[in-house]
């Protein structure tokens, strides 16, 4: 159908109606049964046409469990010449318990040409007074300018360059959109990029292993693929800013390129005097095995989805001054 | 060497623990297999533990560090509660476990003891750091910490490291026993070294008391006499003693839920604001509020306390055996399996507020929750009355569904003002959907970083004896007539009458 932001939101009232007057009959009460209506934000997702509609799908559902939303999702049709929306929701039963939780999904089908129609039914679609999380799915849509009116909407931005092929560009992109954090002292939206999530790990480990260790002068980076990693790229970057006298060597060991969600750093190696320190993860492995100043111990690095990934950064409120301060300084080679 | 950088994240990472081994007492026990080992793996897991960190178990059975590794790993994949078991990352968490068969009575173990923490130290690069967990029966807490502190072990090697003890209730019989075991505890160690275990406090539920209060506007202009009618603090157990009746007819419930659990639960609920979020100004709060609790007088106690004792009862085809039918149990015992008191607390905020709490076994369910029932509106402008009937009510559930739920009144459709009770719940489970970690899990990685806001205080433990000493002085010379009450009740009647002197009724969580 064509979309209008009152109209959808009727459809939503109505499906919600319907809802709690099926469950409750279907179990005969009145009280503790039905469905309860969970939002705690708004969420837009910037998604490609070509983007797998079932998985993407399977991953937000997952991730409304964790971070109960009214999630919009925005299919960029290039061909599209007009936009069309169509409204549901998405329910899940608690275990032990007799009510399911729902939460509002909308889906927005448009071309690009439409993006400023689109900015506008946004507008009516957020829900009042809680945040607006815009997740770009892809970095080269946060390059269209028609999507400022919509990136306005947002308390916070998410992108995610982990894959990305094309790294000067990436962070070109990435650094553009941070100009909404820049302009302070009226920032518009947080930005944040999955990328640096995906370092998480390994930065809580170095932390933990080099709290009280002299500053390590040297260091080694190496991933997975032929292209420069962008996390590798984050971790050299948060390194540099920790230690500014550092020298770190960023390169390949291995020309395959393992699967996202498996992650492409292998090896952080810092040396200095009186450190020296090695974290090394086996092709494909979920271990890694740390090794500091001789001792050996073992840390586990779960694959790590897009779901946990905008989990974690769902998680995080207020400004991310460590990655700031990284983003200014990433270099990419 | 200039100043070390902050790498710490504290957006994205949970606190660090520094390196540090655990020294358990009694480590051949039940606690340690099934809440301790899983609790310390689980923080593996999470990668809260430094890489240094080594785990030194120690009790009278002979076993070779292999075996004691054997017989952890089975109790933790037994144990683990909602997480997976990695037998990789178990590889690596049992090189950093040790054991040490000794008595803990002599003096022998302590020196052994001494010399295997050295080992460890320089194995593992535990940084000197040692947590001594006693594990072991209470009566031996006393000696086991002389102990260590024959063999010098309450002093760390070097500057910067430390050495702290973790005892688990009870602490102490009596207020006379409580005051005896911390002179002899602090004849060790300083008392900020000292960390009493209440896992009652561990609970994300009742952690989360402190954020409801004091990290929302709204509620804490209510938390008072002018708006709270009263409150009720429940702890419910649907089974019996199951096994331990030897060491229930010992303690009862007053002693083993009440004065401990139910009391720091009390402070929690009713304490004032802490000038800042740290462990002695949260502490000193809670013990301030554990002091302003009017000591009954025996006379007092009569109308204010009420013991039960659970009888047989046939429940689902089923007999249920009652107290004094219990193993280890005499068949004339006079322990407490409920008990319920109302408290005042006199300050300004709560003067006049009954705090009725209670604890009981065999009841009809398992629950702990906490409800603050507040005044109803000065005018009834609707029919009915409903509003009196059903004032409003905000429950802090603390299990088995951790969580907090509002009862307000609506208008039911249609016409005329017809009101009706309904709930704004909170869940945790529901709300957040990530994995809550264990109260154990929790106080470990606490004490390990030398956090004790979740820890309990001499003061503390003193002060919540002081208030219990004088029912329990009563208790000890009355007659019961028990049992009072039937198994998969709420109670015996005397509870009921406590509340009706008031004009208050338990309510049915």
């Amino acid at each position: 159908m064509a979309a209008d932001a009152p109209q959808l939101l009727r459809e939503l009232d109505e499906t919600w109606r319907t809802l709690g007057h099926d469950e409750s009959k279907a179990e005969g009460k009145d009280q503790d049964t039905g469905v309860l209506r969970a939002c705690a934000m708004t969420l837009i997702v910037a998604a490609a046409e070509a983007d797998d509609e079932q998985e993407l799908g399977a991953m937000l559902s997952s991730l409304m469990q964790l971070h109960p939303s009214r999630t919009i999702v925005v299919r960029t049709c290039p061909h599209r010449d007009a936009v069309e929306a169509r409204t549901s929701v998405q329910c899940w039963m608690p275990f032990g318990r007799r009510q399911q939780i729902c939460g509002e999904w909308i889906e927005i089908y448009a071309g690009t040409a439409q993006f400023g129609e689109v900015a506008l039914l946004l507008l009516g679609l957020t829900v009042p007074d809680l945040p607006v999380v815009f997740w770009v799915r892809h970095t080269a849509l946060g390059h269209l300018d028609a999507l400022r009116p919509v990136l306005t909407l947002a308390t916070r931005v998410i992108v995610d360059t982990s894959e990305a092929d094309e790294q000067e560009s990436a962070l070109d992109a990435v650094r553009s959109l941070a100009s909404g954090v820049e302009d302070a002292p009226h920032p518009h939206w947080r930005l944040a990029d999955l990328a640096w999530g995906r370092i998480t790990r390994w930065r809580k480990a170095l932390a933990g292993i080099l709290r009280n260790a002299p500053a390590p002068t040297s260091g080694t980076i190496h991933w997975a693929g032929e292209k420069m990693s962008m996390p590798a790229c984050y971790l050299d970057a948060w390194l540099r800013s920790m230690y500014p006298a550092i020298e770190i060597e960023l390169a390949s060991c291995d020309p395959v390129r393992p699967p996202v969600d498996v992650g492409r750093i292998r090896v952080v190696q810092l040396n200095g005097p009186g450190v020296d320190v090695r974290l090394e993860r086996p092709t494909g492995g979920t271990n890694v095995v740390a090794t500091t100043d001789g001792l050996q111990s073992g840390l586990v690095f779960p694959r790590l989805d897009e779901a946990a990934l905008l989990a974690e950064e769902l998680g995080i409120a207020g400004r991310d001054h460590l990655f700031e301060a990284a983003l200014k300084i990433a270099r990419t080679g | 060497m200039g100043a070390l950088p902050n790498l710490d994240d504290p957006l994205r990472f949970d606190r660090p623990a520094p390196p540090a081994a655990v020294v358990i007492f009694g480590a051949n026990g039940d606690l340690t297999q099934r809440k301790l080992m899983p609790a310390l793996y689980r923080l593996a897991f999470e990668r809260r533990l430094a890489p240094g960190f080594a785990v030194l178990g120690t009790s009278r059975t002979a076993m070779s560090d292999e075996e004691f590794r054997v017989k952890m790993r089975a109790g933790v994949e037994k144990f683990l509660e909602d997480s997976p078991f990695d037998a990789g990352l178990w590889e690596e968490f049992e090189r950093g476990l040790y054991y040490l068969a000794g008595d803990i009575a002599g003096d022998e173990l302590y020196k052994a003891l001494a010399a295997k923490l050295a080992e460890v130290e320089t194995e593992r690069h535990t940084g000197g750091n040692a947590l001594f967990y006693l594990s072991t029966q209470p009566s031996y807490y006393a000696r086991v910490a002389e102990g260590l502190g024959a063999a010098g072990l309450q002093h760390a090697p070097q500057d910067g490291a430390w050495r702290r003890i973790i005892i688990e209730k009870p602490f102490g019989h009596d207020q006379q026993s409580a005051r005896e075991l911390n002179a002899r505890l602090h004849g060790v160690f300083d008392e900020r070294d000292i960390y009493r275990i209440d896992h009652y406090l561990g609970k994300e539920t009742v952690q989360n008391i402190l954020a409801f209060r004091f990290g929302n506007g709204i509620f804490e202009p209510l938390w008072n006499r002018r708006y709270v009618n009263h409150v009720q603090i429940t702890a419910a157990e649907n089974i019996g003693v199951e096994g331990r009746g030897a060491y229930y007819q010992e303690a009862g419930a007053l002693r083993d839920m009440i004065q401990n659990h139910l009391m720091q639960v009390m402070a929690t609920i009713a304490m004032e604001p802490p000038a800042v979020f740290e462990s002695d100004a949260v502490r000193d709060e809670r013990a301030k509020l554990l002091r302003s609790i009017r000591i009954l007088t025996p006379e007092e106690v009569a109308t204010h306390a009420v013991a039960g004792q659970y009888g047989p009862a046939q429940i689902g085809g089923e007999r249920l055996a009652g107290f004094r039918e219990e193993k280890g149990v005499a068949p004339d015992s006079r322990t407490d399996t409920y008990a319920a008191v109302t408290l005042f607390v006199e300050n300004w905020r709560w003067a006049g507020v009954p705090f009725y709490i209670r604890s009981g076994k065999r009841l009809p369910k398992r629950v702990t929750d906490i409800a603050i029932q507040f005044n109803t509106a000065p005018l009834s402008l609707f029919a009915d009355g409903e509003p009196g009937r059903w004032p409003n009510l905000l429950v802090v559930r603390i299990q088995p569904e951790e969580g907090i739920s509002l009862r307000f009144f609506s208008k039911r459709p249609g016409s005329g003002m017809t009101l009706r009770p309904v709930t704004m719940d909170f869940n945790y489970g529901t709300s957040f959907g990530e994995r809550s970690p264990s109260a154990y899990e929790t106080l470990l990685l606490d004490a390990l970083q030398g956090d004790a806001t979740l820890y309990t205080r001499q003061d503390m433990v003193e002060a919540s004896w002081a208030v219990v000493q004088p029912i329990l002085d009563v208790w000890d010379g009355s007659q019961f007539e028990f049992p009072n009450y039937a198994s998969g009740t709420w109670g015996p009647k005397q509870s009921d009458e406590m509340l009706a002197r008031r004009g208050h009724v338990w309510r049915i969580p």
